[in-house]
């Protein structure tokens, strides 16, 4: 602990104001990213996300067919753009994971920098 | 023995009818009350006191308000603070209507697509709204991905717009598809203990043990993930990638 100096004791409170404010978000941080589930989450995500957009395309691609009388192109159509459509679902997702724990990790060194300097 | 898909069965209780259109209090209508009623009462209880020290209801309160602020707080950013209300009653309302349907011959509302649909639309509609109004016609731009090259947008605008469209489909599909094979795969275990008898009914006596941890684990996931890509699609609405 640093002893405040009398000139500046709202400087110091700010400091240290500061500090407590990033150790809490380093905790929940910690928290939520080092949990045994945390993992468990993104990966339930992106099954889904994948079948999804493949649905959506295949859908739309069935009903515009049927009013355009154009079956069974359309649908074809759609249902390779529905696929590439759940596929960036599934790199968003995975991209997102990756910069999620990048930040965690730097944050959490982050704090314990800040936790343990005098 | 009973099927194991008896149990997602609804149930009219209080047959109601208004100009033909069937309105009825079933058994999910009542599971719903009572999530209402048990997350109102839980927080309101929890808030009431306000005491310095805080009781165990209040611990329970404070740890619910603490995880999806702090949620909020990591996806969003501060300005997530005002969305706080939505994405708190989707969580509780979730998180308590699963935990409801751990308990043995209560109903599962959230195994029913028609209802974590209607969650997922209403979040869907609300966040493309909430584009439109900070962004006005410019939230379009949302579909460009950043950094592609003009000629390619014919290919890319429909990919992106059909993984927006995709959005409600995966949102509530993820939670009743969970919820659903998760409590028929209970019913089917426990039929064994039955059919297999004190001679060897012990065996999916300890595997549905197990399993019913797990669920309960996947009841809170899956409230959790609910909540968390709400955060997410607010802040793509909010900031446009």
């Amino acid at each position: 602990m640093s002893k405040p100096s009398g000139q500046e004791p709202l400087d110091d409170l700010n400091r240290r104001l500061k500090d407590a404010r990033n150790r809490k978000t380093a905790g929940t941080r910690g928290k939520n990213g080092g949990a045994p589930w945390s993992d468990y989450g993104p990966a339930i995500r992106v099954g889904t996300d994948l079948v999804a957009g493949i649905a959506v395309g295949v859908v739309i691609g069935w009903v515009l067919d049927r009013w355009l009388g154009t079956t069974p192109w359309l649908l074809l159509v759609f249902f390779v753009l529905g696929s590439a459509a759940g596929i960036t679902n599934v790199m968003r997702t995975a991209m997102r994971i990756e910069s999620d724990a990048k930040a965690a990790c730097e944050n959490s060194q982050d704090g314990d920098g800040k936790n343990e300097a005098p | 023995m009973a099927s194991p898909l008896e149990q997602f069965e609804i149930k009219t209780i209080i047959p109601i009818e208004i100009a033909g259109i069937d309105i009825s209090f079933t058994n999910s209508s009542l599971m719903m009350a009572l999530t209402v009623v048990i997350g109102g009462g839980v927080v309101a209880l929890a808030a009431s006191r306000g005491a310095m020290v805080p009781g165990r209801l209040q611990t329970i309160g404070e740890m619910l308000y603490e995880f999806i602020a702090g949620l909020i707080r990591e996806t969003i950013g501060p300005e997530g603070r005002k969305y706080f209300p939505i994405i708190f009653t989707l969580f509780m309302f979730i998180l308590i209507g699963n935990m409801l349907g751990m308990i043995p011959y209560s109903f599962t509302f959230t195994s029913h697509i028609i209802v974590t649909f209607v969650m997922a639309f209403v979040v869907f509609i609300g966040v493309t709204i909430l584009g439109f109004a900070r962004h006005g016609l410019h939230f379009f731009s949302f579909f460009i991905p950043p950094g592609a090259p003009v000629w390619m947008w014919p290919l890319l605008i429909p990919i992106e717009v059909i993984s927006y469209l995709s959005r409600p489909i995966s949102l509530s599909v993820r939670l009743f598809a969970n919820m659903l094979a998760g409590h028929t795969m209970l019913k089917v275990i426990a039929g064994f203990v039955f059919a297999l008898g004190l001679l060897a009914g012990w065996l999916p006596l300890l595997l549905i043990t197990a399993l019913t941890g797990l669920e309960i684990l996947i009841a809170f996931l899956q409230a959790y993930v609910f909540a968390i890509l709400t955060c997410l699609y607010i802040k793509d609405a909010l900031e446009l990638h």
